[in-house]
C-alpha cells in the first residue's frame, strides 16, 4: 500500500509540502530545543555534573579505611607507604582479592621492557571504592614522583629529558561492561531513544493534532494534494526531526567524550564508531516515527495527544533500560524485540563487539515492524476523513495503546500473586476471571444465547486432521521460542510442577491430570477467544485486526511475561485456523493436542516423558528443522482450505432494541 | 477546463453557467459501522451560477458548515453527487479543489510563516512557480492592500489582517468558485464591512460565491438566491422576493423564522 501511494505522488508537490513542514517546524521553539539543544548539550552536562559529583565526593571526609595490598620491595614503595594517610596495608596482594572485595587496590612492583622496575597498581573499575582508592595511590605516587624528579634535577649536570619516565601504571581488573566509570554503554542507549521519541514527538504533535487543533490542516485539505501526500511530507518531517536530534545527540556524544580526552588523557570516540551508530539509528528513526503518527495522528488537540504519548514513552523507555544491564544478551532472539534490539545493538557496538547475524535480524525486523505500523497508518489517515478526525475514528489509537500497556502492567503485578498459589487455584482462577466471567459478560453485552454456544456445527475428517496437526506444529514452535528465549526469559517450572502436583493427588491419575491441564482450558479458552470474540470482531473488523487483538488477549490471560510471546504465536495460529477452517471445533483440537503433548513430553511421570518420540520433537538439538517443522505444519490450513470461504457468524446475533 | 468566457452581470439566468451543482447530497457520521449513524446533510439540491451569490441560512447545526465541506471535498458524501466547475467533487476531488477558493473558521493559515511566505506554499501547490507565482502575489498583495505586512509572520498580525491573508490565500490561484463558510465570524464592523464589499467585488467578477451565514442584513444584500436549510434539509430555496411571497413576511428575519418553522413542521409530519 506504501509503495501504491509513493508511486502516485507528485514530487513537486511532496517537494513543496516537505519544504513547508521544515520551514514551519523550525521556527517553533519547543522543537529547537526538544531536538538540538536538548541532544546536543546532554552528554557534555551529565559529564560536567557527573565530574563536579565526583569531585565532591572525594572531597568529603573519609570514615574508612582503604584496604590496600603490597607485594615486592622497592624504595618509592616503602615511601608511598609512609605518605598515604587513611589505608591499612596488607602483605598480600592477589587478582583474587581484589575481585572478592578483600581488597580494594594492589601496589605490585613489576619491571618495565628495559628491567627498570616499575609500580603496578590493580584496581576493580565496577566499584567505587576501587577506584577512589587507585586515585588515592594515583595522587600520592605523582607527588612522590614530582619530588624525586625535582631533586634529580637540583642537582648538577642532569638534563630533564634524560630522567625515566612516570613509573607506575594502573590496570583495571573488572569486566568492561560492568565498570562504572564506563557509562556510555549503559545510558546511550536510553539516551538516544529518549532524545529520539521527545524531539519526534513534539513534531508529530504539531503536524498533526496541533494543526488539527490549529484548522491549517482543513486549509491543506482543500489546495489540489492527495490526503496521502500531506502525511507522507508530514512523516518524513517527523522523521527528519528525529534524525537531527540523533546526530545533535552524537554530536553531544562525541563532545564529552572529547572533553574527556583533554581532562584524562584518554582516547576520544573514533569517527567510525558515530557513523555505525548513526547507521544503526535509521531503523529505529523510522520506528519512532511511524509509531508517533500512528499514535498521534488519532488525537484531536494536543493535549489529547500529550496524554496518549505519555503511556508511549514510559513503555518504550522501558526496553533500552532494560538493554543497560550487562546480563541481557545480545542474540537472535533479543534482535528481534522492538526497541530493545537497536539499544542492543549500540551496546554491542560501542564495546567493539559487531556480531553482523543479530545486527541484521534487528534491522530486518525493526523494518518489518515499521512497514507494518506504517501500514495501519496510511490505512486510515489517507484519507481527508481520516486525517481531519471526521471519521469517528478519533483517539482510538492511543486507547487501544492504553489498553495494552496497562494490560500488560496487570501481567506483571498479578503474576506473583498467582505464583504463590496452590496448583489447582493457579489453574481455576484465572479460567474463571479470564475465562469464564469474560464470556458470560460478553454474551449478555452481545445478546449472544449461551446456550447456542457449544452448538457449533461438528468438525470433519479433514478439519480434525487438520486441528492434530496443527497442535502438533503448534507444540514445536512452543518449545522453539522456549528455546529461543531462554537467555532472557526462561520458562519457569509452574507449569511442570502444576502437572506434578496434580500427578501426585492421589484420586488423579495422569488422564484426569492431563483433561484439567490440557483439555479443559483449551476449551474455555477457544470459546471465549474464537467462538465469541474473533467472531464478534470479525464483524467490525478486517480480520487481521481482529487476529491481533484476540491473540494479544488471550496471551495477556495467560498472565505470565514468560509466555507471551508463544501464546502470542498460538493465538494467531488458533485464530487462522477458525477463519481459514471456518469450523470452530479445529482450534480447540489443535489447542488441547498442543497442550497434552507438551506436558506429556517434558513432565515427569507423563506416558511420552523421556520417550523416543519427545526426544526426537521436542528435546532434540536441532532448533531450526523443529522451527520448519513448526511452521509447515501451521501453515498447513493455507493450503489445505480453499481462500474464498469466509467466516460464518458462530452465534446470532439478537436485533439491536 | 473551463472554456466560456465570463459574461457580464446583465446576463439572465439561464444564459449563465452552471459552476456548482448538487444532487440528492447526503451525508452520514457513522462512528461505527454496526452502530446507526447520524444524518447531518439529507437529499441537497442546489445549483449556484457565475455570477451569482447563494447563500445558506439555517440555525446552528442546520447542516450548511457540513455542505460547504461536501462541495469543497473536504468530506466526502454518503449519498448524492454535486459537480463543481465541471468536475465531480467524488470522482476528481484534486481537479475541484484547483477551481475552488474555500474560506472558513475552520481553515487557517501557518501562524509561523510570513503573508509572503504563505502565498507563496499555496501558489506552488496549485502549480504557479518563477516569476507568474511572485507576479501573482503582488497582484494579491495590492489588490488587497499587504504591502506593508507582507513580510511578518502571521503570528504577529491582528485578526483583520490575517483574514486578509486568508482571502489572499483563496483568490491566488483565480479560483471561478468561491466557498465562503461564515466570512464575517470574528470579524469587528470595519473588517465584516470589507468582506462583504469583497464578496460583492468577486460577484461583479464573474465568479460563482456560495455562502453560508447566520447574519440576515448580509444574506439580504448579497444574495441572488437564497438557500434555507434546517435538520439537515434543504426547505426551501428562491430569491428573496420568492421567499417572501412564500411566507408573506416582507423582512428577512420574519421570511426566516416561517421557514424554519415550517420545516420543522414538516420533519415532525414526517416522523
Amino acid at each position: 500500500m506504501i509503495a501504491m501511494f509513493s508511486r502516485q505522488w507528485n514530487r513537486h508537490r511532496l517537494r513543496v509540502l516537505l519544504r513547508k513542514e521544515v520551514k514551519d517546524l523550525a521556527r517553533d521553539r519547543k522543537v529547537i530545543v526538544a531536538a538540538l539543544l536538548l541532544p546536543a548539550l546532554l552528554f557534555p552536562a551529565l559529564l560536567v555534573f557527573s565530574s563536579q559529583f565526583l569531585t565532591a565526593s572525594r572531597l568529603a571526609p573519609q570514615t574508612f579505611l582503604y584496604r590496600i595490598g603490597v607485594t615486592g620491595n622497592n624504595p618509592l614503595l616503602d615511601e608511598l607507604i609512609a605518605v598515604t594517610r587513611g589505608a591499612s596495608w596488607a602483605t598480600h596482594g592477589r587478582i583474587e582479592d581484589v575481585t572478592s572485595g578483600d581488597l580494594d587496590a594492589v601496589v605490585k612492583q613489576t619491571r618495565d621492557s628495559d628491567g627498570r622496575p616499575e609500580l603496578s597498581i590493580l584496581f576493580d573499575g565496577s566499584r567505587a571504592i576501587s577506584i577512589n582508592a587507585k586515585e588515592l595511590l594515583e595522587r600520592n605516587l605523582e607527588h612522590l614522583f614530582r619530588k624525586h624528579r625535582k631533586r634529580a634535577l637540583a642537582r648538577a649536570n642532569i638534563d630533564a629529558a634524560s630522567l625515566p619516565g612516570r613509573a607506575f601504571d594502573f590496570l583495571d581488573i573488572s569486566v568492561q561492561s560492568a565498570r562504572t566509570q564506563d557509562h556510555i554503554p549503559r545510558f546511550l542507549p536510553m539516551l538516544l531513544i529518549l532524545v529520539l521519541i521527545s524531539a519526534s514527538a513534539f513534531a508529530a504533535l504539531d503536524l498533526f493534532p496541533g494543526e488539527r487543533e490549529r484548522g491549517t490542516l482543513e486549509t491543506l485539505l482543500v489546495q489540489p494534494l492527495r490526503p496521502s501526500e500531506a502525511l507522507g511530507a508530514k512523516f518524513i518531517a517527523v522523521f527528519s526531526v528525529g534524525i537531527i536530534a540523533v546526530v545533535a545527540n552524537l554530536f553531544g556524544l562525541w563532545l564529552m567524550t572529547w572533553m574527556k580526552s583533554l581532562a584524562l588523557e584518554t582516547a576520544g570516540i573514533s569517527v567510525y564508531l558515530l557513523l555505525t551508530l548513526f547507521l544503526l539509528c535509521l531503523p529505529l528513526c523510522l520506528f519512532v516515527s511511524a509509531c508517533l503518527v500512528r499514535v498521534v495522528a488519532r488525537a484531536r488537540s494536543v493535549k489529547e495527544g500529550q496524554h496518549y504519548l505519555l503511556p508511549l514513552t514510559l513503555a518504550c523507555l522501558l526496553p533500552p533500560f532494560l538493554a543497560g544491564s550487562p546480563h541481557v544478551p545480545f542474540d537472535m532472539f533479543t534482535a528481534c524485540l522492538p526497541l530493545a534490539g537497536p539499544a542492543l545493538a549500540f551496546r554491542e557496538v560501542i564495546h567493539g563487539n559487531f556480531d553482523f547475524a543479530p545486527i541484521f535480524t534487528m534491522v530486518a525486523m525493526t523494518t518489518a515492524i515499521t512497514l507494518f505500523v506504517l501500514h495501519g497508518a496510511v490505512k486510515h489517515l489517507s484519507t481527508e476523513e481520516g486525517l481531519l478526525c471526521d471519521d469517528g475514528s478519533a483517539g482510538r489509537g492511543g486507547r487501544a495503546l492504553v489498553l495494552v500497556l496497562f494490560s500488560i502492567l496487570l501481567v506483571f503485578s498479578l503474576s506473583p500473586f498467582f505464583r504463590n498459589m496452590p496448583a489447582i487455584s493457579r489453574i481455576a482462577l484465572p479460567l474463571v476471571f479470564f475465562v469464564g466471567l469474560p464470556a458470560i459478560l460478553f454474551c449478555r453485552w452481545a445478546g449472544m444465547s449461551q446456550r447456542k454456544l457449544l452448538l457449533a456445527p461438528p468438525p470433519g475428517f479433514r478439519d480434525v486432521v487438520i486441528g492434530l496437526s496443527t497442535g502438533l506444529g503448534l507444540a514445536l514452535l512452543a518449545t522453539c521460542i522456549g528455546e529461543l528465549q531462554r537467555n532472557l526469559l526462561p520458562m519457569p517450572q509452574v507449569f511442570k510442577d502444576d502437572a506434578r502436583t496434580l500427578l501426585g493427588h492421589p484420586p488423579l491419575g495422569w488422564p484426569v491430570a492431563l483433561l484439567l491441564l490440557a483439555v479443559l482450558p483449551a476449551l474455555l479458552e477457544e470459546l471465549l477467544y474464537r467462538r465469541l470474540l474473533l467472531t464478534r470482531l470479525l464483524d467490525r473488523k478486517d480480520p487481521s485486526r481482529a487476529l491481533l487483538v484476540t491473540a494479544a488477549l488471550f496471551a495477556v490471560h495467560h498472565l505470565s511475561i514468560f509466555r507471551f510471546f508463544p501464546t502470542v504465536v498460538a493465538g494467531l495460529v488458533l485464530g487462522f485456523l477458525v477463519i481459514r477452517s471456518r469450523c470452530f471445533w479445529t482450534s480447540p483440537i489443535a489447542h488441547a493436542t498442543s497442550n497434552a503433548l507438551i506436558v506429556m513430553s517434558t513432565v515427569k511421570g507423563f506416558p511420552l516423558f523421556n520417550s523416543f518420540f519427545a526426544a526426537v520433537l521436542l528435546e532434540s538439538q536441532f532448533l531450526e528443522v523443529r522451527l520448519l517443522f513448526g511452521l509447515l505444519l501451521v501453515a498447513a490450513p493455507w493450503f489445505v482450505y480453499p481462500r474464498t470461504r469466509a467466516v460464518q457468524p458462530a452465534v446470532a446475533v439478537a436485533p439491536a432494541g | 477546463m473551463i472554456e466560456a468566457a465570463i459574461e457580464g452581470p446583465g446576463a439572465t439566468k439561464t444564459e449563465r453557467r452552471s459552476l456548482v451543482r448538487a444532487a440528492g447530497l447526503t451525508k452520514v457520521f457513522q462512528p461505527n459501522k454496526n452502530e446507526l449513524g447520524v444524518t447531518a446533510v439529507r437529499d441537497v439540491t442546489l445549483t449556484c451560477r457565475e455570477n451569482e451569490v447563494f447563500g445558506l441560512l439555517g440555525p446552528n447545526g442546520a447542516g450548511k458548515t457540513t455542505t460547504l465541506r461536501m462541495l469543497s471535498t473536504v468530506l466526502p458524501p454518503t449519498q448524492g453527487t454535486a459537480n463543481v466547475a465541471g468536475f465531480s467533487v467524488i470522482r476528481n476531488p484534486e481537479e475541484v479543489r484547483a477551481r475552488i477558493g474555500f474560506l472558513s473558521g475552520n481553515t487557517a493559515l501557518y501562524p509561523r510563516l510570513t503573508v509572503r511566505e504563505t502565498l507563496d506554499f499555496f501558489g506552488s501547490l496549485h502549480g504557479l512557480s518563477g516569476i507568474a507565482l511572485e507576479e501573482r502575489i503582488d497582484t494579491v498583495l495590492d489588490a488587497l492592500d499587504m504591502h506593508d505586512y507582507a513580510d511578518r509572520r502571521l503570528e504577529h498580525l491582528s485578526t483583520g489582517m490575517t483574514q486578509k491573508a486568508n482571502i489572499g490565500r483563496t483568490l491566488l490561484h483565480d479560483p471561478p468558485v468561491l466557498i465562503l463558510d461564515e466570512p464575517t465570524s470574528g470579524l469587528d464592523v470595519l473588517g465584516a464591512g470589507a468582506m462583504i464589499d469583497f464578496i460583492e467585488a468577486m460577484k461583479h467578477g464573474g465568479k460563482c460565491v456560495i455562502f453560508s451565514t447566520h447574519i440576515l442584513t448580509e444574506a439580504e444584500r448579497l444574495c441572488d438566491e437564497i438557500g434555507i436549510l434546517n435538520a439537515g434539509r434543504l426547505h426551501a430555496v428562491g430569491t428573496l422576493e420568492q421567499l417572501r411571497e412564500r411566507t408573506g413576511e416582507a423582512y428577512l428575519d420574519a421570511v426566516f423564522r416561517a421557514l424554519c418553522r415550517e420545516a420543522s413542521i414538516e420533519d415532525a409530519a414526517r416522523l
